[in-house]
């Protein structure tokens, strides 16, 4: 009976495992499919390894990067902040003529009350890591849920979005980027307010898939959010047309669009400490316990 | 025990170092380590062992990941197959036949992520466009692989004679009275 056993052990193991590994792979999918709240501990605790060897590893390449931006680079801060200065006192009498105009519309008041709503506490935070895959895209954060990030949130940097987090520990956080092929957000276009979703392509630019509406999109065209789902505040920057492939037959358009953000090189992010609506009902209950992790698919549009 | 004990940490830390090294550097440069130390590993190591080992650094790259946990385990099972059959014909612990193997690896773990996410959400996560940055990263793997066998191989060896030794004197002290 033992001879036997030790014969059948390694297909045995081969089967539990396999059966493991699938039933892994249905749950979390299936986790994901119900809006997410899969606590895994396991998951956190990695993650929270992980983060202070990460920063030790991004250590000297910070202290190189700081030499050089205090020494090397000041070579040309003079004539840079010269022109920065002309810059602001242009911009600065832009802005007044504009406040003019607005005030003469009687638009003020509301701008400055959608301002009110749209201001949330960024809290900055360092990009310690990527996914271990390139194909699927996401970053880990230094900030967890000691500094009160949860699931749900949306991240920025100064160029625009760059993606939502998806799963929080005491002190890290992951989140999806624009470019993973699980994210999808509402956006316009911001000269002709054309509407459609921004998909990741998993590579390096972006899809927006739009109705059909004559020249409404166009290269070079502005995209931002729209604040529509609930997920992302309206007017973030999300990237740039660069060409658009229209099919007369097609009822949905579709246009490649450029990242604002260079997510190759991204390093400080903020990340917005308030959640929109749809996240908050998403997520009720959540952010109590290690590792929660969560696949955002409210934007998803119905293939 | 201890060797896959040993080389399953080296392995986590292994995936944590490429996660910091993927935001410094192009990603088609870093050597894909949560594949190349449970693939140099199943070389090492006893059948079951080296299964397990394979299973538990994919679940383990699976949580550092955003990709669905247990896909990489399941890659790395048909993996464990694919080496256990091959390295039965061919001597996949010299040099070249590793860095050959290593490359046809990488494609065979891309094919085998693509085709499991097809399965899940319909549409594969690789661009044709990426196509070319995989094969560079294939023979980057390739590179790297002979290079991790040296100090793994020593990691289990070292690690297995000790469990020996020790097996046999604990053997000795209780079963055959020594005069």
């Amino acid at each position: 009976m033992r001879d036997f056993l030790r014969r059948i052990r390694l297909p045995l193991a081969f089967a539990a495992l396999l059966l493991l590994s699938t039933t892994l792979m249905v749950v979390d999918r299936r986790t994901m499919l119900e809006g997410g709240r899969d606590h895994s501990w396991l998951s956190g605790v990695l993650v929270e390894i992980a983060v202070p060897i990460q920063k030790l590893i991004r250590l000297p390449v910070d202290l190189l990067g700081q030499t050089w931006a205090d020494y090397v680079a000041l070579v040309d801060l003079r004539r840079d902040n010269q022109t920065l200065r002309e810059r602001v006192a242009a911009l600065e009498e832009e802005n007044l003529q504009f406040r003019e105009a607005l005030v003469a519309s009687g638009n003020l008041e509301r701008i400055v009350q959608m301002r009110e709503n749209f201001e949330v506490p960024l809290l900055p935070a360092q990009v310690v890591g990527q996914d271990v895959f390139p194909w699927f895209r996401s970053i880990l954060l230094d900030r967890g849920r000691s500094r009160e990030v949860l699931s749900g949130m949306p991240v920025v940097s100064d160029e625009g979005l760059v993606g939502l987090v998806t799963a929080t520990s005491p002190n890290a956080s992951r989140a999806m980027i624009l470019l993973d092929r699980q994210s999808a957000v509402d956006a316009i276009v911001q000269r002709s307010r054309a509407r459609g979703i921004v998909r990741g392509k998993g590579a390096g630019e972006l899809e927006f898939v739009f109705m059909v509406r004559g020249d409404d999109v166009q290269p070079e065209d502005v995209v931002i959010t729209s604040g529509v789902g609930g997920v992302y505040p309206k007017g973030l920057r999300v990237g740039s047309i660069e060409a658009v492939q229209t099919e007369e037959a097609r009822l949905l358009h579709t246009a490649s669009v450029r990242p604002s953000v260079d997510f190759g090189r991204i390093e400080q992010v903020f990340i917005m400490l308030e959640r929109g609506p749809i996240m908050d009902l998403l997520y009720t209950g959540e952010g109590d316990e290690t590792g929660a992790e969560v696949g955002p698919q409210e934007a998803r549009p119905s293939p | 025990m201890k060797s896959m004990l040993a080389i399953f940490t080296l392995g986590v830390l292994a995936l944590i170092v490429q996660s910091a090294l993927l935001n410094l550097l192009p990603g088609r440069w870093v050597p894909d380590l949560g594949l190349l130390i449970p693939v140099v590993a199943i070389l090492l190591v006893p059948p079951a062992e080296g299964l397990l080992l394979a299973v538990a650094l994919g679940i383990g790259a699976g949580l550092l990941s955003n990709a669905l946990l247990g896909q990489y385990a399941v890659v790395r099972i048909a993996e464990f197959v694919v080496i256990r059959v091959l390295n039965a014909q061919l001597d996949l612990k010299r040099t070249l036949p590793l860095a050959v193997f290593a490359f046809a690896i990488t494609l065979f773990d891309a094919a085998g992520v693509v085709g499991i996410t097809w399965l899940f959400y319909g549409e594969s996560p690789l661009p044709l466009s990426e196509t070319g940055d995989l094969l560079f990263r294939a023979g980057v793997n390739g590179a790297v692989a002979p290079i991790l066998l040296a100090p793994l191989g020593g990691i289990a060896e070292r690690l297995a004679q000790r469990d020996v030794r020790r097996s046999r004197e604990v053997r000795l002290d209780t079963k055959r009275p020594v005069l």
